[in-house]
């Protein structure tokens, strides 16, 4: 059983830390947490429910990517750049932008829940007592190849030192000639194209239903604070941790409390470490 | 004078029948709310409930079954939630002048609807919520049409004996009015029939994930699992169970409607042979009201929503409410004090069976409509017993 | 004309609406007033603390049950309200000692999991709650909806004027906005930073939790749905519309997003009026950068 319940959480915080990257990106380089980021999710998987009929499973998750980096594009512009300084109004500015896409979703998709099939539903793979079905198996890996990759992005390549620079100090960034509207843009594309993606492989797991959004965020937020605001690294461990501790309590504590241990151990590591336990650098100027 | 009687005689008669139709509506029109959710993520049952209930309006009125008064639905959109509920009670009160009420879905609306209308004196119809005892907890203004929790769940333990051989159960549950309720009753009806609970998980609704409570079941090796699962809810759970490839057997309780569940995870059901409760299934057994029903909704939800409709438990209720509404309008008019007397001695038979009030002015349950289903590997349905 | 004297007619007017208004519209007013004292614990909190949180409704939900569970069980319910704000302020202390060393986005989201945490213990305490099964019949009836208004009208006038003397006039105002500003300025001034932050959530969750206990008295029913994180987002979403820093603007934005998605049901029961109200809420971010309280500060000028 024990096995069992490892690989229970393996699969959680792979969803997990799909859509926590995408929020720890956008806080990074914005200072706002993006409360839209549920429903991107919730569209990623309604898009690519909606396009495997034609292009294919691989493909309906490229349609949903591509669908929600447009959805980026317009969350940045409406929800994000307007407040820059005024981080606040910036949160409830995605908080209306969630609302708006609830009711979009619902008024194109309906509200019945539907079953999002794909073949790997199906077959089972066994390692002795320990099961996992293919579609689980394939959500596990693909969240680790674009995690792999997202890491590979921040820690290598320009734009990766650009997110860093503007994370760190966005007007020394700006003043050393980084465009940070642009930056701010691709973040928010990226982010919302991780959600998208953990839409469309998480789909299949559960009924899609317009409403499933909300629960989503509130794992990721845990995530976050437990690796650090802005920290990529480190939100990815923080899903790791999340995902496995909700795995073991649902089994030994209780299922009934399963968002608040997850929330109560939570409160207890910032006691100990109120910056998280991979803290970020930000000095305080005095 | 024999000509001139035949032709009174005649003309009478002629008349007769028009002057039936022309008592409808003669006395006024009562207007009634009811409270569905038409939007939120329960809109996809409320948005049927609808046209149910306006079917039946429309009945009442042709026919006349209301005594001579017509009948006016007004909807509120209650969302399936307490708040909502609470504000459109008031307003179809208030604002649109309703003398009766019927709704709503999900028992912590109902609770609010329930509380609004005694506090207003708005006679009260809860037609589809089966939480135990809400009309006799709200007061003497609120009814409660649908088969409650316990009578529900004491049938199911009887099935429950009779059918299934086995000595140890698992009893999963949702938090929720009919989860925590299930569990309470189950787990005192197993101990006194002498079988053994190992395990006993209640998992907070909101909670999709099922693998960590699915990952228990082999590893306490119950003979029968048995669970109370919400509509939605219990999709994601019967996919989870099919794919952990766990063969032993499953029972649930009422909520997964037939066929609409039936078209989300069917395979899945089928292959693992889940039995379940319901209210209602369109079968060949129905009765030929239920039959007349099932296709007259089927044919106005493919009219109106452009969709092909499996009817639900909740359409029927819908209807039926209507229906007991004006049956107790006709009897004792719309005044609220003559009009709970007549609601409190109804006895009717619709479409779910026959209506009968016990003194704590919930439904009697042995004439209402309850049956057991297992699905097929193939996917359809089977009426068992 | 004073400004004394328009105050004057301004509050006249305010306490002669119900002779206006119809029931409905008089019901949605009184749960908007019940509803800003949530905002109004947010204003102290987030406005001049500079604290966020987002589990303001646990203790709505403290306060409310409180008041549901004592008056069910045969107490007097004025004297059940009162241990609800009590209780309420307890868990506020008991909350803020470990986030009083929280900071930013951290204390969002350890507030958000408090608030959470109620809301759970609420749903599952079913013996003590009732849980989903719901509270109902509380036995604070025979109270007419005028009657409420004006009850809510006066608590709402005295919490706003405390809220403003408190802010201009006092030195726990002044303290509250040094803590914001910048603390490590207040902590060199000799200030007990950590103190502070301990009143401010005391108070704020008692303030959150008088609005618990008023709405249980008024609806007269609960169910822990009442009490979820998205109610928590909504006292936000309240809070920030009408100006952080703001409770006149508190409570006008209060009464905007309660009356106006029910307005707006003339555009049909579908989802499009959701929509207009979402679009609504940022088209009031985008330009009105304060919120409301800010515009009213303009208008002043």
């Amino acid at each position: 059983m024990f096995g069992q319940i490892l690989v229970n959480g393996l699969v959680l915080s792979g969803g997990y830390a799909l859509v926590a990257v995408g929020l720890t990106l956008t806080f990074g380089v914005m200072r706002m947490v993006n409360f839209a980021e549920g429903q991107s999710v919730m569209i990623g998987a309604f898009v690519a429910y909606t396009t495997v009929p034609y292009v294919g499973y691989v493909g309906a998750i490229a349609a949903a990517m591509a669908v929600n980096a447009v959805l980026g594009i317009i969350l940045e512009r409406t929800a994000f750049r307007p407040f820059r300084g005024v981080e606040l109004n910036g949160l409830i500015a995605s908080m209306g932008m969630s609302i708006v896409l609830v009711n979009v979703a619902e008024l194109v998709w309906g509200t019945t829940p539907r079953p999002f099939e794909t073949i790997y539903n199906e077959t089972s793979i066994n390692f002795g007592t320990v099961g996992i079905s293919l579609q689980r198996l394939i959500c596990v890996a693909a969240s680790a190849a674009i995690l792999l990759g997202l890491w590979w992005l921040v820690q290598y390549t320009s734009l990766g030192r650009k997110f860093r620079a503007v994370s760190e100090d966005h007007e020394t960034a700006s003043a050393m000639g980084i465009d940070v509207n642009q930056v701010s843009r691709l973040a928010l594309v990226i982010g919302s194209m991780m959600a998208a993606s953990a839409g469309a492989l998480a789909g299949p797991v559960n009924m899609i239903a317009p409403d499933m959004g909300r629960t989503e965020m509130l794992n990721a937020f845990a995530a976050i604070i437990l690796g650090g605001f802005g920290n990529v690294n480190g939100t990815i461990l923080g899903a790791l941790l999340i995902g496995m501790i909700q795995s073991l309590s649902a089994v030994y504590i209780s299922n009934a409390y399963s968002t608040s241990i997850a929330f109560g151990l939570l409160v207890l590591t910032l006691i100990f470490f109120p910056r998280g336990l991979v803290p970020e650098r930000v000095d305080e100027n005095v | 004078m024999k000509s001139h009687l035949a032709a009174l005689a005649g003309a009478l008669l002629l008349a007769a029948p028009s002057a039936a139709l022309a008592q409808a509506g003669s006395k006024g029109a009562v207007k009634v709310g009811v409270l569905l959710p038409l939007t939120g993520n329960t809109a996809w049952a409320g948005k049927t409930n609808r046209i149910a209930a306006a079917i039946a309006a429309e009945e009442v009125n042709a026919q006349d079954l209301a005594g001579g008064y017509k009948i006016e639905l007004v909807f509120g959109d209650s969302q399936c939630e307490p708040r909502p509920a609470h504000d459109q009670a008031q307003r179809l009160i208030s604002q649109e002048k309703v003398q009766l009420l019927i709704g709503e879905w999900c028992s912590s609306a109902s609770v609010a609807v329930a509380q609004v209308a005694n506090d207003e004196r708005v006679p009260l119809l809860v037609n589809i919520s089966t939480a135990d005892q809400i009309a006799g907890d709200a007061g003497p203004y609120a009814f409660q049409s649908s088969m409650q929790n316990r009578y529900s769940q004491q049938r199911e333990a009887v099935l429950l004996e009779k059918d299934f051989k086995f000595e140890s159960v698992a009893i999963i549950v949702e938090n929720n009015d009919f989860g925590l309720t299930f569990r309470k009753n189950m787990v005192a009806l197993m101990q006194k029939a002498g079988k053994k609970v190992v395990l006993d998980v209640t998992q907070d609704r909101n909670d999709t994930n099922w693998y960590a409570t699915i990952t228990r079941i082999p590893a306490s090796k119950p003979d029968l699992v048995i669970v109370s699962i919400s509509a939605v809810q219990a999709a994601n759970f019967v996919k989870q169970y099919a794919e952990a490839g766990i063969t032993t057997p499953l029972f649930s309780d009422y909520p997964p409607p037939p066929r609409i569940f039936e078209r989300q995870v069917g395979t899945q059901a089928g292959r693992i042979g889940l039995v379940r409760a319901a209210f209602f299934v369109k079968s060949e057994t129905n009765t030929p009201a239920q039959k007349e029903f099932v296709a007259k909704l089927e044919a106005r939800a493919q009219k109106e929503l452009n969709e092909a409709h499996d009817v639900t438990y909740w359409d029927v209720a819908s209807y039926d409410a209507v229906r007991l509404v004006a049956d107790a309008i006709k009897r004792g008019g719309p005044q609220p004090a003559d009009y709970v007397k007549a609601m409190a001695a109804t006895k009717l038979d619709l479409v779910l069976g026959h209506y009968e009030f016990d003194e704590n002015r919930g439904a009697k349950p042995d004439g209402l409509n309850f049956v057991f289903i297992r699905t097929k590997p193939d996917g359809s349905i089977e009426v068992v017993q | 004309m004073s400004k004394r004297v328009l105050l004057i007619a301004a509050v006249a007017t305010l306490a002669a609406l119900p002779l206006t208004f119809g029931t409905f519209w008089i019901n949605m007013v009184i749960t908007a007033l019940i509803f800003s004292l949530a905002v109004f614990s947010i204003n102290l909190l987030t406005g001049l603390t500079g604290l966020l949180s987002f589990g303001q409704a646990g203790f709505v939900g403290i306060g409310a049950y409180t008041l549901g569970v004592l008056a069910k069980q045969g107490h007097p319910p004025i004297l059940a309200g009162l241990c609800g704000v009590l209780l309420a302020m307890l868990c506020g202390f008991l909350l803020g000692l470990p986030a009083a060393r929280l900071k930013g986005h951290y204390l969002a989201i350890g507030t958000l999991g408090f608030g959470i945490l109620i809301y759970q213990l609420l749903t599952n305490s079913v013996d003590m709650t009732r849980g989903p099964m719901g509270l109902v019949g509380i036995p604070t009836g025979g109270v007419d909806k005028q009657t409420w208004y004006i009850i809510m009208l006066s608590v709402c006038l005295a919490m706003l004027a405390a809220l403003a003397y408190i802010d201009r006039y006092s030195v726990l105002g002044v303290i509250l906005k040094m803590v914001r500003h910048d603390e490590i300025a207040a902590q060199a001034s000799g200030i007990n930073i950590f103190a502070v932050k301990l009143i401010a959530f005391t108070v704020s969750a008692g303030l959150a939790g008088l609005s618990g206990a008023l709405f249980a008295a008024y609806v007269r029913f609960l169910t822990p749905d009442l009490f979820n994180e998205q109610e928590s987002f909504r006292y936000m979403m309240m809070a920030v519309v009408g100006g952080i820093g703001s409770p006149l603007g508190g409570i006008i934005a209060s009464l905007m997003l309660t009356m106006i998605p029910e307005g707006l049901r003339v555009l049909g029961e579908d989802n499009y009026r959701l929509l207009v109200y979402g679009t609504m809420v940022l088209f009031v971010l985008w330009f009105l950068p304060s919120g409301i309280g800010g515009l009213i500060e303009r208008l002043r000028k």
